[in-house]
């Protein structure tokens, strides 16, 4: 069943189009995995389904009802959380402070502090320090906490590994997996291929902007994604 | 005894700045808006409630429950309808709008109102004078006491507020990252338009507390947003608790100021506020070169004016200008090899043509033109030369105007001298300041000064306007480091301070002032005579001044500076020295101005030289006309002397009139007149940029960009 319905979608920053046409559907449990070189426009279709960023053509279905015109707060509201890329949690406020606030402007659901605690045991004993005071990984859990505290039926990941130590990504991709082991609906930008390929359960491509390659995660090989990664079959074309 | 009691005093008063402070800090905090109305703000609810208690006889304790309330309605109108549109424009807007809003509020209250002085102080029956004595020769006022208790409650409060409640810990979401804010769930638009409610409400209780212990008329609101801003500056701009620190600060010093001289009440206020603000500046140097210059850098980092003039002369660019010649048509013509002889020599044409008329065509491999850079056009050219003639007829204007419109076109060139100087400080620079009217009247004052010496009158009218631009030198080492709209108000205080001392001169007398009685061995037409070309020739020069300086390498780096200053430092442009040679021309053309002006006025009275209104005149003439562009000033300095000379007469409601338009054009042209007409036609008529074209316009149509010179060096 559809959760997610992206329509033939644009976005630009000023002159420059960094969103072209996209078109995709996720449906409810599954777990999506954007993968593509810098600047092929990943962060800014995540930031558009969030409502971060203003779409300029095109559409956004979520539960079947149009959301293009709503402002990010209402979509948190609706079910939409978004992981941002670098973090961006509120320094200067604790922890726990970062949590709630998300928890008092989402959804009411099974994910509150006391479950996020759980789930990601090394914010224990953070709950009173200031959040700009943690280090990378503990700031991942936080911020990924935070989307949680809002209960949402769809998560979007930015590139949650960027800047970590690689243990700190190992504890923070545990914890994903259980999240999607439960039944979570995920998009998640990841610049790690391999990891993307064993975490989800499709693959898109992306370039310049557009999807160039799409599928199951388990029929594509590395080489098929790698290729269109850096666009080497329309460079051959282009060739020829 | 006395200086405990005064120290008290000090205290006490101390707690009502802090009161008019938390609302401006906390706007600040929030929205990184400093709000140029704030005082204003607060006297409109003083006026509210003094009407109320006037006409109708509710206490006053009363009103405020109504009043309160209202103004924070007041501030979430404001949020909505102003500031939202001013903050998304960018940093320099707000305060523009701000300020604007502000003239409105003062000349509407006085429409309204009339100029009255009055006071609340009736209408709250024995508190306005009883007090506690504490011991036989200490009394504490009750009414100051109890500001103060109230301040620290309010306060506590808000500090309570904001850490306690959901909606104070989306305020300071929201104030630390509104983008991530709305992605938590905040409606970071509602919460801007609280945050404001709240800040003026804050200024409304402050106001009416103002009523309280002393009078006001509706020009108040400006000293109050002064004393504000000085508390915030010296508490710490942002932190509540400081606010009660800076509020005290400012109240004791001001008090003990008192003691010493009438005239010490204000002037102590604003040279302790400038003591904390040059201590902050050392320290954080001292801290700086500590950690990462090894005490090898120089204070200001910058270059010095010998080393500008050296870089400068006219030898440096003939070099550059041979060194271009050779190394461009070298290159068009050894990538243009491939193509014919003819082809090649007429590339090279072109290119020859170009370093000469600053427009760079940029052949490609392939031959043809990849973009087209260009400076001059056949218009701008044009353009020039009726500039020229129309100069030649304006030199020979006293043999043939009457003498009405000879003294109209040099106000005219005043105006326009202004309005370039303070656009290339906005405009190129991107320092709004609200106090160039300091220079006005200081070199007015020097040249008064120099000629009751013995200097020749128009001699003693340059050199005023000299030392009054020099004197810019050291002020520029306090105020150029601070950004925006703290720049803005340091600078008024810097006026506020210069009117304030130069009172003291007996030779001025005060705010009666004195004439330049010297003038007076010229006959009347003589005089008008010498002043018109004085001024014209002045005009010319300056404007000439400005435009050599806005077209080299120079104006791109200050460009620089005004988009983004650390994005400047990083790529090698020297911030502090570029905005203090702006700094320092502007100063001095803002003096030559008010000497000029003192030329044709004859007598000088500070308040008049030192008056705010001028910064309206010259926000006003640089907005209508184009901000940022060289040709707006102009044109808004023509638009305003004609306002002046058709609605001049209507006093109030000219104001009240060129404050609104200021914020019509702040908001909804922004690039102003000729900023518009130069978007949509793409025709600059003394074009200071280079304008980029793709040579093939059905890539992307009309695509043009300003770059910089050196790009093509």
């Amino acid at each position: 069943m559809t959760l997610l319905r992206v329509e033939r979608l644009d976005s630009r920053h000023g002159l420059l189009q960094a969103v072209r046409g996209v078109t995709l559907e996720v449906a409810r449990g599954e777990t999506l995995a954007l993968v593509g070189a810098n600047g092929a426009g990943k962060t800014t279709l995540l930031r558009t389904i969030a409502g971060a960023h203003k779409a300029t053509a095109g559409r956004i279905l979520f539960e079947g009802s149009d959301i293009t015109a709503m402002p990010a707060y209402a979509r948190l509201r609706a079910g939409i959380a978004l992981v941002p890329e670098g973090r961006r949690l509120f320094p200067d406020m604790t922890v726990e402070e970062n949590l709630s606030v998300a928890g008092g402007h989402g959804r009411p659901g099974p994910w509150n502090l006391n479950a996020v605690v759980e789930a990601f045991p090394l914010l224990r004993r953070r709950l009173g320090s200031r959040a700009g005071s943690l280090s990378g990984g503990e700031q991942q859990a936080t911020a990924i906490g935070r989307a949680l505290m809002a209960n949402p039926k769809l998560l979007l990941l930015d590139e949650v590994s960027l800047g970590l130590a690689p243990i700190a990504v190992e504890a923070v991709y545990r914890s994903l997996e259980s999240l999607i082991a439960a039944g979570a609906t995920v998009v998640l930008v990841e610049q790690d291929i391999g990891r993307a390929l064993s975490i989800s359960t499709r693959v898109a491509c992306m370039l310049e902007g557009r999807i160039i390659l799409e599928g199951r995660a388990h029929e594509m090989t590395r080489e098929q994604v790698t290729e269109a990664y850096f666009g080497l079959r329309r460079a051959q074309r282009a060739q020829r | 005894m006395i200086w405990v009691t005064q120290l008290i005093n000090g205290v006490l008063l101390g707690g009502y700045y802090a009161l008019l402070a938390c609302g401006l800090s906390f706007m600040f905090g929030v929205m990184r808006i400093i709000n140029l109305a704030h005082g204003d703000f607060a006297i409109i609810a003083a006026c509210l409630v003094f009407l109320v208690a006037d006409s109708i006889g509710i206490p006053p304790f009363v009103a405020l429950i109504g009043v309160i309330p209202l103004m924070a309605g007041l501030g979430w109108l404001l949020q909505r309808g102003m500031l939202e549109r001013s903050i998304r424009a960018g940093v320099l807007v707000p305060l523009l709008t701000t300020f604007g809003l502000a003239i409105v509020i003062e000349n509407g209250l006085f429409e309204w109102l009339g100029a009255d002085t009055r006071s609340l102080a009736p209408y709250i029956g024995d508190l306005a004078y009883d007090s506690w004595a504490i011991t036989g020769h200490i009394y504490i006022g009750s009414l100051a006491a109890l500001m103060f208790v109230v301040t620290v409650l309010l306060l506590v409060g808000l500090k309570l507020f904001l850490t306690g409640t959901s909606l104070g810990r989306a305020i300071r979401a929201t104030a630390a990252d509104a983008d991530t804010a709305e992605l938590v769930g905040i409606n970071a638009r509602s919460v801007y338009a609280i945050a404001a409610a709240i800040a003026v409400a804050l200024a409304g209780l402050a106001g009416v507390f103002l009523a309280m212990r002393e009078t006001f008329t509706p020009y108040s609101g400006p000293t109050l947003l002064i004393f504000a801003f000085e508390a915030v500056v010296i508490g710490g701009i942002g932190s509540l608790s400081g606010t009660l620190v800076g509020g005290i600060v400012l109240g004791v010093a001001q008090t003990f100021g008192a003691q010493i001289d009438p005239q010490g009440f204000l002037i102590a206020g604003h040279v302790v506020f400038l003591a904390v603000l040059a201590g902050r500046l050392v320290l954080a140097e001292l801290r700086a070169r500590g950690r990462f210059h090894g005490g090898l850098a120089p204070l200001d980092g910058g270059l010095s004016f010998a080393e500008f003039s050296r870089r400068f002369t006219l030898p440096v660019q003939l070099s550059s200008l041979v060194r271009r010649l050779v190394i461009a048509t070298g290159l068009v013509w050894r990538r243009a090899r491939s193509l014919p002889i003819t082809e090649r020599l007429h590339l090279l044409a072109y290119r020859v043509r170009d370093i000469f008329f600053g427009s760079i065509s940029r052949p490609t491999e392939k031959g043809d033109l990849d973009y087209i850079v260009e400076r001059w056009t056949r218009t701008s050219a044009r353009s020039s030369i009726v500039a020229g003639a129309l100069l030649v007829v304006l030199a020979v204007g006293p043999f043939a105007f009457s003498a009405n419109i000879v003294d109209s076109l040099t106000n005219l060139f005043i105006y326009l001298i202004l309005a370039v100087m303070w656009n290339a400080l906005a405009g190129y620079a991107g320092l709004v300041s609200v106090g160039q009217q300091a220079f006005i009247g200081l070199g007015a004052y020097f040249a008064i000064q120099l000629s009751y010496h013995g200097v020749p009158v128009y001699p003693a009218l340059l050199l005023g306007a000299l030392i009054a631009g020099l004197l810019s030198l050291p002020i520029s080492l306090l105020v150029l480091r601070l950004r925006g709209g703290e720049f803005a108000i340091a600078m008024w205080v810097v006026a506020e301070l210069a009117h304030l001392l130069i009172i003291l001169d007996p030779l001025i007398n005060g705010e009666t002032g004195v004439s330049l009685l010297a003038l007076n061995a010229f006959a009347p037409d003589a005089r008008r005579a010498y002043n018109y070309w004085i001024a014209l020739a002045t005009m010319v020069v300056l404007l000439g001044l400005v435009f050599a300086l806005l077209r080299g390498r120079f104006g791109a780096s200050l460009r620089a500076i005004r988009d983004d200053e650390d994005a400047a430092k990083s790529v090698g442009v020297r911030v502090l020295a570029g905005k203090r040679i702006i700094f320092f021309v502007a100063a001095f053309g803002c003096a030559l101005a008010g000497a000029l002006w003192l030329a044709t006025l004859v007598s000088f009275q500070p308040r008049t030289y030192f008056g705010i209104q001028w910064t309206a005149y010259m926000i006003f003439m640089v907005l209508a006309g184009g901000l940022g562009t060289f040709e707006g000033p102009i044109l808004g300095a023509v638009l305003f002397f004609l306002i002046e000379y058709m609605f001049g007469e209507t006093g109030v409601w000219y104001l009240m009139g060129l404050g609104a338009a200021a914020i019509f054009f702040a908001l909804f042209l922004p690039r102003g007149i000729w900023g518009t007409i130069e978007d949509k036609i793409g025709m600059t008529l003394l074009p200071v940029s280079y304008r980029l074209w793709l040579a093939r316009p059905d890539l992307e149509p009309r695509n043009m960009q300003e770059v910089n010179e050196q790009e093509f060096q």
